[in-house]
């Protein structure tokens, strides 16, 4: 049996928050990154951010989206001073600048940038139903094509996920008792099966839309409703008031 | 009237190799009336998915082929519609129900064609709370369905299957993974509806006894109104094959004459506790006292479907690990790792666990990792096996039959000499006949099969004992 799925059952503060208000909140938090703003408004967005996943999602869940956004923040944090050249010297090795303080700056903010935006996306889906996603998109006008195709993909995500555990654990099963496992050897034939078995989910599931009736001219109706607007409407006002609080105390103009 | 109309069918698939096929269908003809239904029987291989996808007009579409004559759904040519247009026609329920799965939950599973063909809301609320309820799946409403056990999947594809409650309903291998329970449930409802049921299936169950108006069978491309098929497709049929194997001697003798090391695999006091992420307040609770198994022996797993058969498989091979419990090899406590190496698990699905280009490659991977094997004797090893398991050795994997995919999953645990097998649903879309045939060869070294099955008569003379897993508890039957 798989374990594999995108939203996670929970009772936190931010399952009761509306969806159309979620998605509201992720697109401010996406501008608000790229506003001029000081590096102290994004390090402040990102500990709001990881307090509010802690609340509503618990340790064991937060610290699993950290870790699967940790690589990729210690790339940007190792590599991205380099391009930053000028401003005030941090590190020097044999009369070579290796690292400024705007550069070190400028590494921060991009990680945290990566960091809020990331993290904010996995907590809406984390906390968030498929459905209540795609009618609030649809609420915005989003054509249901556009919304099926997330859909899809969040359905497809996880699967394919399973698979490649599935796959992993299948060569671990051919394991010789005399020898360690050999991780990296692995991975290629095991990324290659999950690509296989990936590849073949493609006309299989047109087959699945097409059977049940998807392609029809006929006007779609919805087996869920969102909640009344009046929670949205509260909820949203409170996320703008938030957000204007944080760009006036953080903003650089 | 003709419901379904076949005339002249030949039918190919396109080699993505460009390399010459042969035609899976050869002047095919079917007819089938209104409210019929029919059993067509066919071994692996003969075109049993195949047919079930030509006459719901989902195949021609989407995958490269070549096809001649002509099918009619209720006088019309099946060429004039879109296969969305025939969601009020026909039907078709897949062997393997994770293809069709689209959303994200088990109610919007059922709900998605209503919403499509613009139902109103509260109708679609009582279609699938009915459905649901029909299927027993009510519970699992909000779970994801890649988190249902392989027999709730199933249910929930025919729960849609009914529902839609297309004039036909094809069902492809739809008995498989279902328990004994469901079973009779679906063959009652085929009985009792008025629509036009085609099933396909590699085997004749006892649920199909009073059901059908006619049974046919599918051999060599064409359909044949083959009265003898009791001598081929049942259980019964296979008894002369058994006789001359080993399977059927004494536990006795086969513990008296294993090739491999003597062993024994215990479990105690085993606790297992499984969440569904999508829906906590699912809990699965399973205990098991005491579990022996030892070389030479045949053991069965049978219960309910989501019973806890393949979580505690899972266990039992090193893959996960219980709550508490021990485990030991031989009386002395074995880990994760090295349980890995002692327990061969082959998988319900085959596709899992064979990802590699050639068939060569697949049978040789595991021994390539076993110290002191020269390429040579690697290279014999594998040619042994491969004819032994009817293989061709130069075969890309994911383009054979599923029986033959079997095959190569089963060939591949045989050369690696584990002493504990453990066969998930061998009996899956399998003949009896190549079912057993690969048990008969895993066995052939003296390793302990576990087979997990829900066919009432699968493997039954063939075990010396049976465990049953029933409302949380593993128990063996004496």
């Amino acid at each position: 049996m798989s374990s594999a799925t995108i939203f996670f059952e929970g009772k936190g503060f931010l399952y009761r928050v509306d969806a159309r208000a979620k998605v509201i909140a992720l697109l401010i938090a996406c501008v608000f990154v790229f506003l001029p703003i000081y590096f102290s408004g994004i390090l402040t967005l990102s500990i709001l951010l990881v307090s509010l996943s802690f609340y509503s999602v618990g340790i064991k869940n937060t610290t699993n989206i950290l870790k699967a956004i940790l690589p990729m923040i210690i790339l940007v944090i190792i590599f991205s001073p380099f391009y930053e050249r000028s401003g005030t010297p941090l590190l020097i090795y044999k009369d070579n600048l290796i690292l400024t303080y705007e550069g070190l700056i400028h590494s921060l903010t991009l990680s945290l940038r990566f960091f809020s935006i990331t993290f904010a996306c996995s907590l809406l889906f984390l906390t968030t139903k498929m459905n209540a996603f795609i009618l609030a998109l649809q609420s915005f006008f989003v054509p249901y094509k556009t919304c099926l195709t997330i859909s899809l993909v969040f359905r497809t995500i996880p699967t394919i996920f399973d698979a490649f555990n599935q796959i992993s654990d299948s060569h671990s099963l051919r394991r010789s008792n005399q020898l360690k496992k050999k991780r990296l050897k692995n991975l290629f034939p095991t990324l290659t099966s999950a690509l296989v078995v990936s590849l073949k989910t493609i006309p299989s599931l047109a087959m699945a839309l097409e059977s049940r009736g998807y392609g029809l001219k006929t006007k779609r109706t919805n087996y869920h409703m969102l909640s009344s607007y009046k929670y949205f409407i509260f909820q949203t006002i409170a996320i703008i008031f938030l957000f204007m609080v944080l760009l006036l105390t953080f903003k650089k103009f | 009237m003709l419901a379904l109309d076949i005339n002249s069918l030949r039918f190919k698939y396109k080699s993505w190799t460009e390399k010459k096929t042969d035609n899976t269908f050869d002047n095919l003809d079917l007819q089938v009336k209104e409210a019929e239904k029919v059993l067509i029987l066919a071994n692996s291989d003969e075109g049993k998915t195949t047919l079930s996808r030509l006459v719901s007009n989902l195949l021609t579409k989407f995958i490269p082929s070549e096809i001649e004559g002509s099918i009619k759904l209720f006088n019309q040519d099946i060429n004039s519609y879109e296969p969305y247009q025939l969601i009020d026609k026909i039907c078709y329920v897949s062997q393997n129900p994770m293809e069709m799965f689209i959303t994200t939950t088990v109610e919007d599973e059922v709900a998605f064609p209503f919403e499509t063909i613009g139902i109103e809301r509260n109708k679609i609320i009582e279609i699938v709370n009915s459905a649901l309820i029909d299927w027993g799946l009510e519970k699992y409403r909000e779970v994801s369905p890649s988190e249902l056990s392989g027999g709730e999947r199933k249910r929930l594809l025919l729960a849609i299957s009914f529902a839609i409650n297309s004039k036909i309903i094809v069902f492809d291998e739809a008995f498989d993974d279902l328990d004994k329970e469901y079973r009779d449930l679906l063959a009652k409802k085929i009985k009792e509806k008025n629509n036009t049921f085609i099933v396909l299936s590699a085997r004749y169950l006892n649920q199909f006894n009073n059901v059908f108006n006619r049974i046919l069978t599918l051999e060599n491309g064409q359909i044949h109104n083959n009265q003898d098929f009791k001598t081929q497709f049942t259980h019964q049929a296979i008894h002369h094959y058994l006789n001359n194997s080993r399977l059927l001697k004494s536990k006795d003798f086969r513990e008296d004459n294993l090739l491999i090391k003597k062993e024994k695999l215990e479990i105690s006091s085993l606790e297992i506790e499984r969440v569904r992420e999508s829906n906590k307040s699912i809990k699965f609770n399973l205990h098991c006292d005491n579990f022996i198994v030892r070389t030479g022996e045949i053991i069965r797993l049978v219960g309910k479907n989501g019973s806890g058969k393949s979580t505690m498989s899972r266990i039992l091979c090193g893959l996960d690990k219980p709550l508490t419990g021990k485990l030991t090899l031989n009386d002395e406590q074995i880990n994760k790792d090295l349980l890995q190496t002692k327990v061969a698990y082959l998988f319900q699905n085959p596709d899992l666990q064979i990802f590699l280009p050639t068939v060569y490659e697949e049978l040789a991977y595991g021994l390539e990792n076993i110290e002191g094997l020269s390429s040579k004797q690697i290279k014999e090893k594998v040619q042994s096996c491969a004819k032994l398991f009817n293989l061709e050795l130069d075969e890309t994997p994911s383009t054979m039959s599923f029986a033959l995919r079997k095959f190569l999953q089963a060939g591949v645990y045989y050369l690696l000499d584990r002493p504990f097998i453990i066969l998930d649903e061998i009996d899956g879309a399998m003949s009896y006949e190549d079912s057993y045939y690969i048990i008969d060869k895993l066995s052939e070294k003296g390793s302990a099969l576990i087979i997990i099955t829900h066919d009432d008569n699968f493997a039954k003379e063939i075990s010396d004992r049976t465990y049953l897993f029933e409302d949380g508890i593993v128990e063996e039957i004496l």
